[in-house]
C-alpha cells in the first residue's frame, strides 16, 4: 500500500480569505462538544449533583486538585487555562479516533487527492493547532510572570543568569517542545494505527485504538501539567512569599 | 541522491530512538524500584513519572517528525 504522509492538513473550504482546514473543523468540533455538555451540565444545578453534574464536577474537581497541590493559594487562579487546555486536547484527541474521521489523509489516496481531503481529521495532528494553544500558554505564563515579578523583573530573568541569555533559549524551547511533543504523538498514533490496519486488519488495530486511548490522555494531561509547572515556575520566583503559601496550605 | 531518502528516514528514527529507550528505561526501573521498596507511593509515582517520561519520549518523536518529513519526499 501507498503511504503517503503529508503533514499539511487540507483545506476543506473557504470563508471569505480564510482557508477552513479539516483539523480546524475537528477543532471546532470538540469545542462545541464541550460547551454543549457543559451546557446541558450547568442547566439545572443542584446543591447534591447526580448525573451529568456530578461527572463535569468530578473532571474539574480533578484538575483542581493538581493545581492547589502543586501551585498552593494560587493553584485555583491557574485553574481556567490548565483545564480547558486539558478538557479540549483530550476531547479532540478521543473523538480523533472515532470511525468518520480520517486517520491522516493518506488513507484513501486515491479518493481524496488535491485539495479534496477528507472533511475531517483528528485536530491535534495538525502543528497549527498545537502550536497555537502553545502560543497562548506562552504569552499567559509570561503575563503572569510580569506580574508577579514586575517587568523589570521579567527583563532581567530573561538576560541575565549564570550563562546569560540561557533562560531566553529555554523559554522559547518550551512551547516549541509542548507543541512538538502532543503533534508528533497524535500524528505518529494516526500512522500507527493506519499501518495497523493494514497490516492486520480486523481485531489487532482495536487494541491500538485502545492504546490510542491512553496516549490521548495522557497528553492531554502533560500538556495541562508542564503548563501549571510553568506557571507555577513563573509565580515562585524571587522571594520567599510562596513558601509561606505552601507551609500554611 | 534521492534514492538515499528512505535510508535518511530509518536512519534518523533508529539512531534518534536509542537515547529515549535509555531514558524511559532508567526511569521505569527507578520507579519500579521505589514501588517495590514502598508499594503505598505507587499513587505519589505515577504522575511524576508520567511526565518524565514524555520529556523522554517527546526526542524521540522529534525524530519521528523528520522521519515522515523526509519519508514524504520519497
Amino acid at each position: 500500500m501507498e503511504i503517503n504522509v503529508d503533514l499539511l492538513a487540507p483545506v476543506v473550504f473557504y470563508l471569505g480569505p480564510f482557508p477552513v482546514t479539516n483539523t480546524i473543523l475537528a477543532a471546532w468540533l470538540a469545542i462545541a462538544v464541550l460547551i454543549i455538555v457543559t451546557f446541558l451540565a450547568t442547566r439545572k444545578m443542584t446543591l447534591v449533583p447526580g448525573g451529568l453534574q456530578n461527572f463535569v464536577e468530578f473532571a474539574v474537581e480533578g484538575m483542581l486538585s493538581p493545581c492547589e497541590q502543586f501551585a498552593g493559594a494560587r493553584g485555583r487562579s491557574f485553574l481556567p487555562l490548565v483545564a480547558t487546555l486539558f478538557f479540549f486536547i483530550v476531547v479532540a484527541n478521543w473523538m480523533g479516533i472515532l470511525p468518520f474521521y480520517a486517520e491522516g489523509d493518506w488513507v484513501h489516496p486515491v479518493e481524496w487527492t488535491a485539495g479534496h481531503g477528507p472533511p475531517l481529521r483528528s485536530a491535534n495532528s495538525d502543528l497549527n493547532v498545537t502550536a497555537a494553544m502553545a502560543a497562548i500558554e506562552l504569552f499567559w505564563v509570561h503575563a503572569v510572570f510580569i506580574r508577579s515579578n514586575g517587568l523589570w523583573g521579567w527583563i532581567k530573568h530573561l538576560t541575565w543568569g549564570p550563562p546569560p541569555v540561557l533562560e531566553l533559549i529555554s523559554e522559547i524551547a518550551r512551547p516549541l517542545s509542548l507543541a512538538l511533543r502532543l503533534f508528533g504523538n497524535i500524528l505518529a498514533g494516526e500512522v500507527l494505527l493506519l499501518v495497523m490496519g493494514s497490516l492486520v486488519p480486523p481485531l489487532v488495530p482495536v487494541l491500538f485504538m485502545g492504546f490510542e486511548l491512553f496516549v490521548g490522555i495522557v497528553q492531554a494531561l502533560i500538556f495541562a501539567m508542564l503548563t501549571l509547572a510553568f506557571l507555577s515556575l513563573a509565580t515562585a520566583h524571587h522571594g520567599g512569599e510562596e513558601e509561606q503559601h505552601g507551609a500554611a496550605h | 541522491m534521492p534514492e538515499m531518502t528512505p535510508l535518511a528516514a530509518g536512519l534518523a528514527i533508529g539512531l534518534g530512538a536509542i537515547g529515549p529507550g535509555i531514558g524511559v528505561g532508567l526511569g521505569v526501573a527507578k520507579a519500579m524500584e521505589a514501588i517495590g521498596r514502598n508499594p503505598e507511593a505507587t499513587g505519589t509515582l505515577f504522575l511524576p513519572l508520567i511526565i518524565g517520561l514524555a520529556f523522554a519520549e517527546a526526542i524521540a518523536i522529534y525524530s519521528l517528525i523528520i522521519a515522515f518529513l523526509l519519508f514524504g519526499k520519497v
